[in-house]
Formats: C-alpha cells, sequence, structure tokens
C-alpha cells in the first residue's frame, strides 16, 4: 500500500476512473442526489442559508490557504520574539496575524530542528488547522498515510522525498478532537537577506505538514 | 511579491461540486445550529472507518472520503431532527 507522492499543488486532482463495476461502489449521480436531498431539506427547514452555505465555499476555495500559514512561518523566521510567543501559545500567535476561526481555535505549533523532525496527521479522520493551511490534501485524509505515518514514518517520509539522518529524532503528531498541529520547518541556509515576502514564498503547504522541507532558494 | 493569498498555492479545489456543497452546508448547518465541530467528528470517524477499503479503480480517494462526510452528516442531521424540529 503506499501513500499518495508528494505533488504540492495536486490539491485532488484525480478524475473519476471508469474502471470495472465494483458492486459496492456509488454512481456519483447517487452521491450527487443525496446531497441536494439534505441540502434541500435543511433550507426548506431553515436550518441553512444558501448564502451561508456559499460563503464557506468560497472561503475555503479562494481565500483561506497555506499562504496564511507560511507568513507565520516567515514571521517566526524573522522575529525571535514572535517565534517564542508562537511556540507558547499558537492560537494568539496565529491571531496576531489575523488568521483564525474554525479548526483553529487550539493551535500548537511543533518546531523542527537538526534533532527533531515533526509531522502531523489525524488518523481517525482528518483534522487539519484550516486557518493557516485551508482544507487537507486528499493524500492527508487517505487510510494509507493515516495509517502508515504513525507506524513506519521513517519511510513514508521518504516516499515524500524526506531523508532524515537516523539519529534525526521524528515526532507523529496525532490530531485530536481539540488540538490542531502547524509544523515550523527550519529557514534553509542563505536566506538571510530575504523579506518576510520572499521567506513566506519559499514555505509550501508540506512543509508545514511536515511531508517536505523547505528548500533554500534556487 | 504581494504575498498575496492567491499566489502560488490558492484554496483548495474540489473534485466534484457536490463535494464542495456537502462541506459548506455541514460547516454551515454546524455554525447556524451553534453545534462545535466534535458533534460531527464523531460520525465522521465511525463513517471512514466503515468504508469498504478503496482500491482507487472504482472511484476516486476524494469520492471515497467525501461519501463516508455525506454519511456522517445524514447520521448527524438525523441525531438532531428533534431540536431541528422544534425550531
Amino acid at each position: 500500500m503506499s501513500t499518495h507522492p508528494p505533488h504540492d499543488h495536486d490539491d485532488d486532482g484525480h478524475a473519476h476512473e471508469a474502471g470495472a463495476e465494483h458492486p459496492w461502489s456509488r454512481p456519483a449521480s447517487e452521491l450527487e442526489l443525496r446531497v441536494k436531498a439534505v441540502e434541500a431539506a435543511l433550507l426548506e427547514k431553515g436550518l441553512v442559508s444558501t448564502d451561508a452555505i456559499d460563503a464557506v465555499i468560497e472561503l475555503y476555495s479562494d481565500e483561506v490557504g497555506p499562504r496564511n500559514g507560511a507568513r507565520v512561518v516567515a514571521r517566526a523566521w524573522l522575529d525571535p520574539a514572535y517565534r517564542e510567543r508562537l511556540l507558547a501559545h499558537g492560537t494568539a500567535a496565529i491571531r496576531e496575524l489575523g488568521y483564525g476561526g474554525a479548526q483553529g481555535d487550539n493551535m500548537v505549533v511543533v518546531e523542527n530542528s537538526e534533532q527533531v523532525h515533526n509531522v502531523i496527521v489525524c488518523t481517525l479522520c482528518s483534522c487539519y488547522p484550516w486557518p493557516v493551511l485551508g482544507l487537507p490534501p486528499t493524500w492527508y485524509k487517505s487510510p494509507p498515510y493515516r495509517a502508515r505515518v504513525v507506524s513506519e514514518p521513517r519511510a513514508v517520509l521518504r516516499e515524500f522525498g524526506v531523508e532524515l539522518a537516523d539519529d534525526v529524532e521524528i515526532r507523529v503528531w496525532d490530531s485530536s478532537a481539540e488540538v490542531r498541529y502547524l509544523v515550523l520547518p527550519m529557514r534553509p541556509p542563505g536566506t538571510e537577506a530575504l523579506s518576510e515576502d520572499e521567506l513566506a514564498a519559499l514555505v509550501t503547504r508540506d512543509a508545514m505538514i511536515g511531508t517536505a522541507t523547505v528548500a533554500a532558494p534556487a | 511579491m504581494t504575498g498575496a493569498v492567491l499566489d502560488l498555492d490558492p484554496g483548495t479545489r474540489f473534485e466534484a461540486p457536490w463535494q464542495a456543497r456537502i462541506f459548506g452546508v455541514t460547516v454551515a448547518f454546524l455554525e447556524a445550529q451553534g453545534l462545535p465541530w466534535d458533534a460531527f467528528r464523531g460520525h465522521l470517524v465511525r463513517a471512514i472507518a466503515a468504508e469498504p477499503a478503496a482500491d482507487g479503480e472504482a472511484e476516486s480517494p476524494a469520492t471515497a472520503y467525501y461519501a463516508a462526510w455525506l454519511t456522517a452528516f445524514e447520521a448527524l442531521v438525523a441525531e438532531h431532527a428533534g431540536i431541528a424540529s422544534r425550531v
């Protein structure tokens, strides 16, 4: 069983595959009908509004994404006092930059170092720090990743292209019902002259999950 | 370099409109009803655990995931039908 290889910009771009019929396969049309039915029932009862639904979809499609977390990381790299606040009280420090909301009420930031590499997972479902990373990629939600990163993290990281020395400790953080984790990756060498925006541009989503490191600029 | 949220790594692209829809309905419903994420999470965990192991041929991983999400949300709505009907 393999995890999905890293594609930092490959957000769920798998086309629906027209393979052999399986007895349990669900036609997409059946799922669409069920979604329409439950939405219509709730709208009819006035329990939710179309505007609210559209606003949620737009928020997570267009506005909230990993660029938020990248700015947090860049600020921490540049400002030692901010870094301390971030590691001590993640939610408040992230809020200082204007980010917060659903799935970000209990943030814990874990810092990578030469001795420790952190990686996050939600073994039971897909818990993920939406305000700083947006919605998770499909591989993060997949059964192989959720199981294997806990049982064989070094192998999984290698599949993602992250090679760690044997003496580097890997810490796997399993999101509980409350806590959401964000990895503070190591600042690459040769970036001393970069501005906060330029540093933020180097930070990828996967680096903040822990399945990548931040590369020095070419 | 503007640092705008939309550059390089924009928000999620849902694989299909129905996936975006059920995501939006769920989050909007939780907010409208003042329910915490945990009210939904238990159902999601159970639905994911009950999913048949996907072999990637019949449906995409995203379809399998949001199919579980949909089942979980239907269970949440059924659970809150008593509260819902009093509104």
